[in-house]
């Protein structure tokens, strides 16, 4: 019985985060497959190629191949990441979740509402494994040699991995729990630990760029760069000598230039995960039972105090709404941190990159193409701003439909909540442009005619990922999570950022080295012409179809 | 000799046409459609057997065959009409346009005229002599007909004149005449060597060409997206078939006996295919061209493969370009304009067959004729025009090589490099598929955003005349002011043909309380959210205070203040800053909102919590915060969807005295509730619907003394339930 409730309470977890409608019908059915193996395929080949460059290098060994210690290091460091991310995403679905009010109303224990939390989230977790880690390994397994027999392994064993990711994630997630609650209560607490991470972090950036040689020759200097990554990779194996196990158990040892697939770690190593994941579940249930209920209640509860009264304040109909939008936001710790982190990251990021490239001896291409980066990176952290916009309407949930009673035209409901987040990358443009004109040789021309370009192009992809919400609200995901756990929208004006700013770096190197006269000046012109009909599209959108959403 | 000739042709053809015109009126037509068929094989055939023109190589200022620049000049424009008229007066018996008509009286007509009086010219340009010829005798008896046959369409159509309305349609039909049948050597001829060394790798030239395929493209479609099919196809017959014959002037007859100099290019075969395509339904022809030339053009316009040392208008070059353009837009063309139909999965299919087909046949003669002519390349597969462009790698490809004899005859291929070829095609065919797909969707709904766009500016046009109205923001419908009117509204969701609500007719005045009342699933909540706005309905009418919410959606808001069931509020926020934003919004004046504010947080007992966040807030306080905001406009209209439920008894008593104070000022409260006795104590008026119709709206007074309300709602529900 207890089982039935838990295979229950799994597949109306699933059922509800995973949209698996697309079964029924054969032709999106066939679209997913063929975009999840062109994803797939597109990350392999991507692998490969770093890979392919590395081993031409002789990067990682004088001899012509990639050692077992580099996909170790690879990772050791995805794993850390992992366990992070799954922390991080686990503790908001395990407590702060909407649908949580729902379940702990269920007949059922809190074990079981935990473990089908764990479970729901691995299936999220080995879809991002094999997105990303299961194709990188099949590139390496490709350009070793490996048998064939290794590619039937390795999924397996990540397979694996993923539970034991999960399952440390969801111990981790219980004291973080606490920490959480913590700073929510305190808020100002919240505010000061994030400002002094921020500045710690923005010290050793700075401190690290200081470091940076005012002379850098990768040529000359390549022995040593190559001794010391290996040096590197050594001294990880050597401490985290288990994750090199693992990745032997995984792809197997060179045995000369062959590589050798299976040996005793083959049987040790599964046999020891298999031994840990029963521990971590042992924990995990131990360490919930009595814990995880309360966490999940208190989760709900907020905190009164006696206000003193304020007065009424009357403002524009125009701007009230983009007034009240700032106050939401600022009202919101997260969304004000992440701000905050990209307008201390960007800057730092933007200095680093410039240090470098001035370091070394570029000739003309290498000037061009050091424009050109810096135009790609400006941008990915200028519309990195923009991706909260892609659940700008969603997210008010069914508050959404109020917005349809109130006496305003569809574009002024619409286009005032996108003030903050234009803002915002405006002033990451602002900190990082002067940067990199500080280090071009640009004339002042070209650099008030880039800077507008950028800024267009923000905005032009702030109006585009807007659209994209609006034209495929997610109301139903944030009426019952809080948050959409797979929101399309954000993949969507993700893969729309990297579009642009790719598209943007690639016209940009392409007509530098062709030399062409008033080439920024035709960049403005073209970007500011796709955001005048981007508008007018979603201007001409919001209208017809505000009414039918 | 020539003009002897000409004048002949013209007076055999124009008694010919007064006499057919005469004995077969009616049946002329059919006549007409043989004599356009003969006439393209006449011309075709003079054509070919001419196999160019002096002016390929000419230039106006130097070079000039004709030693006189203005009628270097002349020929040039005669050809160019001749090639233009060939094809209109080709296509007239074939497709009934007036556009057609008037451009055959005007055109074809003053350029026949303009033709004849530039005849040895034009004959000269083509045989290259003076000298009456066979060739001159054919070009003058062609131009003969051209001509006749223009007048006597311009004797039959009552002369030259062209209404009004049909001279906007004649001019873009003229610039489309003009600009498309214009011979590949006119701009060279004109301009000179503009542009050498810039027609490649993506020189300026070079990207002016790949602005204009998209231009053409984009062009055409939008000048022609609002036509019916059959134009559409016309439109796109008359330029493949001109730009055909600029492609083709180059040819003679001589090409059927060198078969190494056979058009087998891919995009060379789109020349061929797209007229016999839009001539005849040849479904497998015309989605090879889709999935497969379409691709070819568009890498062939990126990676030309001509000299780099033409200049821009070199006729070379221009004929390049024209190649490409029309096998690059015309498929797409086609099938957006809806002279095809969108390709199904079985279409794809017939392209691959095809594509293998011809990928065999190209693989095959390459090998053969390489034995003849060592320049023989058809589709690439026999030189390393493509693999020198992708590097070291792809050229090792072609080290692998199958070579054998037969006869004196030695075939060789390059396996490797000719199957990787073709699997990429393959994937280039499957990419474009996608690509379709997506184009089409977006087609269909920007369309569909079009048509409803359309709506509601006819409907703002129907409401303005229908009530003499100025504007749409004035009040349409006095008669229907300080009234809520509900006209035959019918509600059903996406493209089911269910009614969730069906024939709902209501008007409230004001003053009145009207309880909603119905089962669950009834319709109530939809037919609320139809008056508010969060769903239009799907037929009938809405006014408020006058308003129509379909078509003056923000007056009409203005006038109601809604609650619904779920109290959407943003939870970031205070109290009072909620209500504010609100009152904002309504253009609520200072004075006014904290009167109004302070009376309703007295009233309602929120003055301790009014500052504190709305996510700190019990259900009932929620809901408080979503009255006020309702009414901190004093809006004639009031609107509830189940206020009370979840409130306790004092809630309770507050909001309902809010209500009764609401409609003693003359306002109309609309709500729905489950709780019949609030209803009963409340309101006036009620209203009940079952299964999605009006099965009662009567006055409570007028319900008969000793029976209940909660005994007359389950009777009514209970009647139906029982039928």
């Amino acid at each position: 019985m207890r089982t039935n409730k838990l295979n229950t309470l799994i597949k109306m977890q699933i059922k509800e985060k995973f949209n698996l409608s697309f079964f029924k019908n054969k032709k999106q059915a066939l679209f997913k497959v063929v975009f999840s193996v062109l994803g797939f395929v597109s990350v392999a080949v991507i692998a490969y190629l770093i890979l392919f460059i590395c081993k031409f290098l002789n990067l990682f060994s004088i001899l012509n191949y990639i050692p077992v210690n580099v996909m170790a290091f690879v990772l050791g460091i995805m794993f850390v990441i992992n366990v992070f991310s799954s922390t991080i995403i686990l503790s908001r679905s395990l407590y702060y979740s909407q649908d949580n009010q729902v379940l702990i109303t269920y007949p059922v224990n809190a074990n079981s509402i935990f473990i089908s939390k764990l479970v729901v989230h691995y299936i999220g977790e080995l879809k991002r494994t094999f997105s990303f880690l299961v194709p990188v390994f099949f590139a390496y397994g490709l350009i070793s040699g490996s048998p064939i027999i290794y590619y039937l392994w390795m999924p397996i064993m990540f397979c694996l991995l993923a539970v034991i990711t999960v399952l440390i994630a969801g111990i981790i997630s219980i004291p973080c729990s606490v920490v959480i609650r913590l700073l929510n209560r305190f808020k100002i607490l919240k505010i000061l630990i994030s400002v002094s991470l921020l500045i710690l972090v923005g010290c050793f950036a700075f401190f690290a760029i200081s470091k940076i040689p005012a002379d850098i020759n990768i040529l000359a200097s390549w022995r040593e760069i190559s001794i010391f990554i290996r040096d590197l990779l050594s001294n990880f194996v050597h401490i985290f000598n288990f994750v090199y196990i693992f990745t032997i158990a995984l792809c197997g040892n060179f045995e000369g230039f062959k590589i050798k697939l299976f040996s005793k770690y083959s049987l040790i190593v599964p046999a020891v995960m298999l031994g840990i994941i029963a521990i971590l579940l042992v924990l995990n249930f131990a360490l919930s039972r009595p814990i995880y209920l309360r966490a999940l209640s208190s989760s709900f509860e907020h905190n009164k105090f006696k206000k003193r009264e304020k007065k009424n304040k009357v403002i524009n109909s125009n701007l009230s709404i983009s007034i009240y939008e700032f106050k939401k936001i600022f009202r919101q710790t997260e969304t004000i941190t992440n701000a905050l982190m990209i307008i201390v990251i960007a800057p730092i990021a933007i200095l680093a990159l410039n240090k470098i490239y001035g370091a070394i001896n570029t000739r003309m291409l290498g000037d061009y193409l050091t424009i050109a980066f810096n135009i790609l990176i400006i941008l990915l952290f200028a519309l990195s701003c923009n991706i909260p916009v892609s659940s700008i309407y969603s997210r008010d949930g069914e508050s959404f439909y109020t917005n349809k009673a109130i006496p305003k035209k569809p574009y002024q409901i619409l286009f005032a909540r996108l003030m903050f987040n234009g803002l915002l990358s405006f002033i990451v443009l602002v900190l990082t442009t002067p940067i990199f004109f500080y280090f071009s040789k640009l004339s002042v021309l070209n650099k008030i005619v880039i800077f507008i370009s950028l800024f267009i192009l923000s905005l032009l992809h702030l109006f585009w990922t807007a659209e994209i919400d609006f034209s495929n609200l997610q109301i139903q995901n944030f009426h019952s999570f809080g948050r959409a756990g797979i929101n399309p929208n954000e993949l969507k004006s993700t893969i729309l950022a990297f579009a642009i700013s790719l598209i943007t770096f690639a016209v940009t190197a392409f007509f530098l080295i062709k030399d062409y006269e008033n080439f920024y000046l035709k960049l403005l012109i073209v970007s500011t012409v796709i955001l005048a009909v981007r508008i007018a599209l979603f201007h001409y959108k919001a209208k017809v179809l505000f009414k039918e959403k | 000799m020539n003009y002897v000739v000409l004048f002949s042709s013209i007076i055999g053809f124009s008694v010919l046409f007064f006499v057919l015109h005469l004995i077969f009126k009616n049946k002329i037509s059919i006549f007409y459609k043989i004599f356009s068929v003969l006439s393209a094989l006449f011309f075709a055939g003079w054509f070919l057997l001419a196999g160019g023109n002096v002016l390929k190589s000419a230039f106006l200022n130097f070079s000039n065959p004709f030693n006189s620049k203005f009628l270097c000049l002349m020929a040039g424009f005669a050809c160019w009409i001749t090639f233009a008229t060939t094809v209109l007066i080709q296509l007239m018996p074939f497709f009934k346009f007036n556009v057609l008509k008037n451009l055959t009286k005007t055109v074809g007509l003053i350029g026949t005229v303009f033709v004849i009086v530039f005849l040895n010219q034009l004959i000269y340009s083509f045989s290259k002599s003076y000298e009456f010829s066979l060739l001159g005798a054919l070009i003058a008896v062609h131009i003969g007909f051209l001509f006749s046959y223009s007048l006597h369409t311009c004797i039959v159509d009552k002369g030259f004149y062209i209404p009004k309305k049909e001279l906007k349609e004649l001019f873009i039909g003229l610039a489309i005449l003009l600009v498309f049948s214009i011979p590949p050597y006119m701009l060279k001829l004109f301009f000179g060597n503009v542009g050498t060394n810039l027609i490649k790798s993506f020189e300026v030239y070079h990207r002016i060409y790949i602005y204009i395929s998209f231009a053409f493209l984009l062009g055409i479609y939008f000048l022609l997206r609002n036509k019916d099919k059959e134009f559409c196809r016309m439109v796109l017959l008359y330029i493949s078939l001109v730009t055909l014959i600029s492609y083709c002037y180059n040819y003679s007859y001589s090409i059927f006996t060198t078969p190494t100099r056979w058009p087998l290019h891919l995009c060379n075969t789109a020349m061929f295919i797209l007229p016999l395509c839009l001539l005849f339904k040849m479904e497998w022809l015309f989605y090879f061209t889709l999935f497969i030339n379409v691709i070819g053009a568009f890498f062939a316009m990126l990676m030309p493969n001509y000299s780099a040392l033409y200049s821009a208008f070199s006729t070379e070059v221009v004929s390049f370009w024209i190649n490409h353009i029309m096998a690059f837009a015309m498929p797409v063309l086609i099938i957006l304009l809806g002279v095809y139909p969108r390709p199904k999965l079985k279409h794809f299919l017939y392209s691959l067959m095809v594509f293998v087909f011809y990928f065999a046949l190209v693989l095959a003669l390459n090998a053969w004729f390489t034995n003849y002519n060592t320049n023989v390349d058809f589709f690439f597969l026999n030189s390393d025009f493509i693999v020198a462009k992708l590097g070291r790698w792809a050229e090792d490809t072609r080290n692998f090589i199958w070579a054998f004899k037969i006869g004196n005859l030695k075939f060789v291929f390059y396996p490797l490099y000719q199957f990787l070829f073709f699997v990429v095609y393959l994937l280039l065919g499957l990419i474009m598929w996608f690509l379709y797909v997506w184009i089409f969707n977006t087609q269909d709904f920007y369309k569909e955003l079009k048509n409803k766009n359309k709506k509601i500016k006819l409907d703002e046009i129907i409401l303005t005349t229908k009530y003499n109205a100025k504007s749409v923001e004035e009040c349409m419908n006095e008669q229907s002011k300080g009234k809520l009117v509900l006209k035959n509204v019918y509600k059903h969701y996406g493209n089911s043909r269910v009614d969730v609500v069906e024939d709902i007719s209501i008007e409230v005045n004001e003053g009145e309380i009207i309880g909603f009342l119905g089962l669950n699933g009834a319709g109530k909540s939809t037919i609320i959210k139809c008056i508010v706005g969060i769903q239009p309905a799907s037929s009938g009418s809405i006014e408020i205070n006058g308003y129509d919410i379909e078509k003056q959606p923000v007056q009409a808001k203005a006038q109601f203040g809604f609650v619904p069931d779920h109290y959407a509020l943003y939870e970031n926020l205070t109290g009072r800053e909620y209500v504010n934003y609100i009152a904002d919004l309504y253009e609520v004046g200072k004075e006014d909102r904290n009167a109004r504010l302070f009376e309703l947080v007295k009233n309602l007992n929120m003055s301790n919590s009014f500052d504190n966040q709305i996510k700190t807030y019990s259900h009932g306080m929620k809901q408080k915060i979503a009255i006020m905001s309702a009414l901190v406009h004093n809006p004639k209209l009031w609107i509830l969807d189940e206020p009370l439920t979840g409130l306790d008894p004092i809630s309770i008593y507050q909001v309902k005295e809010c209500m009764r104070q609401h409609a003693k000022n003359k306002n109309i409260v609309f709500f729905s509730s489950h709780i019949i006795d609030v209803v009963e104590k409340l309101c006036n008026r009620i209203i009940i619907l079952n299964n999605h119709k009006i099965v009662a709206d009567v006055k409570l007074k007028d319900i008969p003394k000793g029976v209940t309300l909660e005994q007359f709602y389950l009777n009514t529900v209970g009647e139906k339930l029982e039928k």
